[in-house]
């Protein structure tokens, strides 16, 4: 019996395998899934919320990998298949009942989409064209709402031909619709999360996730970590000052609800800082 | 021809001279000694400007010490302190190495963390000192990322995830090819490394049921 839950499933992209630790037996390795069949390099997983199916992104080869699907049975041992045409698979998220799986891809040369998967039928659904490059995705709002980090590429200028540089971006997609809204107040300030400085081009932001209850969304960017409140769209609260060498200047207040900013500490002072706040919390709690 | 006085002075001036040899000699070897100890630790954060800093400040202060002759203690008092200055130095220089790697495409960048509730914990990949944030909600209104660990693992994870009640933490660490597996509350030894035969990158944990 696949037994007790709680397994962790390590990707080892040097072996091009998924290992399955048992926590409840010593931390022994239980089980021990091979990609190559599929492809290469797996990069990202997610397990059904009832955890009878493992989901892998394997990227590579380029530029069609594969999302490789491992069912959790043991009893008829652990049969796998993949899904083909995915392109580069990268970011994959689950939603919360589980019946939908959202991966962000590349490979595409700018048109790269975000492929629905159905986890009954493993057959992908719909692609919602334009999220280039996807590097991670995230589910907010019980569901509702998906978020896509992509980072800059070129492409070719439809009117003039020049390559021109087509920014890195957050963008949210409302998934009642498969729509991104283009120019909502949202998409204005995810861009603005991804601004080290007022007036700069967004950066490539970097890891990425969303609290468990699905309220906020945590980005880093550069050294700062930046919160947006996913819920309240007419209150969101992003740190518009975030520069890397100003230290504890991202405290940024709207509306009735506060967000404090720490920005990952740049000089001593503020690790002084960032301690001594820290032992009052204790001492006050 | 010396007089006996003149003999006991020089006898005197040699008894003194002895005890300036062996002060020096000893005030080096202490140098020597913190020395070593910074160099390692600066080697250890294999930091180029931190080291660089750090050997120009052990040149400086080899310089004062041996010139005052008296004040090497101070420099090996001292000593430690350059050594945590550095580590924080060579923390925020790898920050900006870990920024710059940000830009590239196909980053590997993870931030897999958190628990149900809070703490949640936020790692930043490819930083030599991983960051651990302790998200806090307390009621009603304010919300705030405070720093609870910063150097909590001795490795840079790749990789970060806790067990479904919240009590443990997988670090993938990816250089030392291993599973670390920490207790969530103290975050500072860990209880078990697991090898799993390759180099761990991401980790998942299985949803509670």
């Amino acid at each position: 019996m696949w037994g007790r839950a709680g397994k962790v499933f390590v990707v080892d992209p040097e072996r091009d395998k998924v290992s399955v630790v048992d926590p409840h037996n010593d931390f022994s390795i239980m089980s021990s899934f091979d990609m190559t069949p599929a492809g290469l390099n797996p990069h990202s997983l997610v397990v059904t919320p009832d955890e009878g199916k493992l989901y892998v992104a394997v990227e590579q080869p380029a530029p069609q990998g594969v999302v490789r699907i491992v069912e959790l049975n043991e009893t008829k041992g652990y049969p796998a298949h993949s899904i083909d045409g995915v392109n580069c698979p990268e970011g994959l998220a689950i939603s919360p009942d589980g019946r939908k799986l959202y991966v962000a891809s590349q490979c595409a040369s700018g048109q790269d989409p975000v492929f629905v998967i159905d986890t009954k039928t493993d057959k992908v659904v719909k692609a919602i064209a334009g999220f280039a490059v996807g590097l991670d995705i995230v589910i907010a709002q019980e569901g509702r709402r998906l978020y896509v980090e992509r980072g800059s590429f070129y492409q070719p200028d439809p009117s003039t031909g020049a390559i021109v540089t087509m920014p890195a971006k957050l963008s949210s997609v409302d998934t009642t619709n498969n729509h991104e809204k283009e120019k909502s107040e949202e998409t204005q300030l995810l861009r603005e999360a991804l601004l080290l400085k007022a007036g700069s081009d967004p950066v490539t932001p970097g890891p990425f996730a969303v609290t468990p209850d699905g309220k906020y969304l945590l980005v880093a960017v550069g050294s700062s970590v930046r919160i947006v409140n996913t819920a309240r769209h007419d209150k969101w609260a992003v740190d518009r000052l975030g520069d890397t060498a100003c230290g504890y200047c991202g405290r940024y207040t709207e509306g009735q609800e506060k967000l404090g900013i720490l920005h990952l500490a740049t000089t001593r002072t503020q690790i002084a800082y960032d301690w001594l706040k820290w032992i009052l919390a204790g001492i006050n709690n | 021809m010396a007089s006996p006085g003149a003999t006991r002075h020089k006898g005197h001036e040699h008894t003194v001279s002895a005890k300036q040899v062996r002060r020096r000699l000893g005030a080096m070897g202490l140098l020597l000694v913190t020395d070593i100890a910074l160099g390692l630790a600066l080697i250890y954060k294999n930091s180029f400007i931190s080291l660089s800093v750090g050997a120009y400040l052990l040149i400086v202060w080899d310089a004062i010490s041996l010139w005052a002759g008296r004040i090497v203690t101070i420099a090996g008092a001292l000593s430690p302190i350059l050594i945590v200055l550095s580590r924080r130095r060579s923390s925020s220089r790898n920050l900006a190495a870990g920024e710059s790697q940000l830009n590239e495409p196909f980053v590997e960048q993870v931030i897999r963390f958190l628990l149900d509730k809070t703490p949640a914990y936020l790692s930043r990949s490819r930083v030599s000192v991983p960051l651990s944030v302790l998200l806090t909600l307390p009621a009603p209104v304010l919300s705030y990322l405070v720093i609870a660990h910063r150097n909590p693992f001795p490795v840079p994870p790749s990789a970060v995830a806790f067990s479904p009640d919240g009590t443990q933490v997988y670090v993938a660490d990816e250089d030392n090819r291993k599973l670390l597996v920490y207790d969530a509350q103290t975050g500072k030894n860990a209880i078990k490394r697991v090898g799993i035969g390759g180099r761990p990158h991401r980790i998942v944990v299985g949803p509670r049921r």
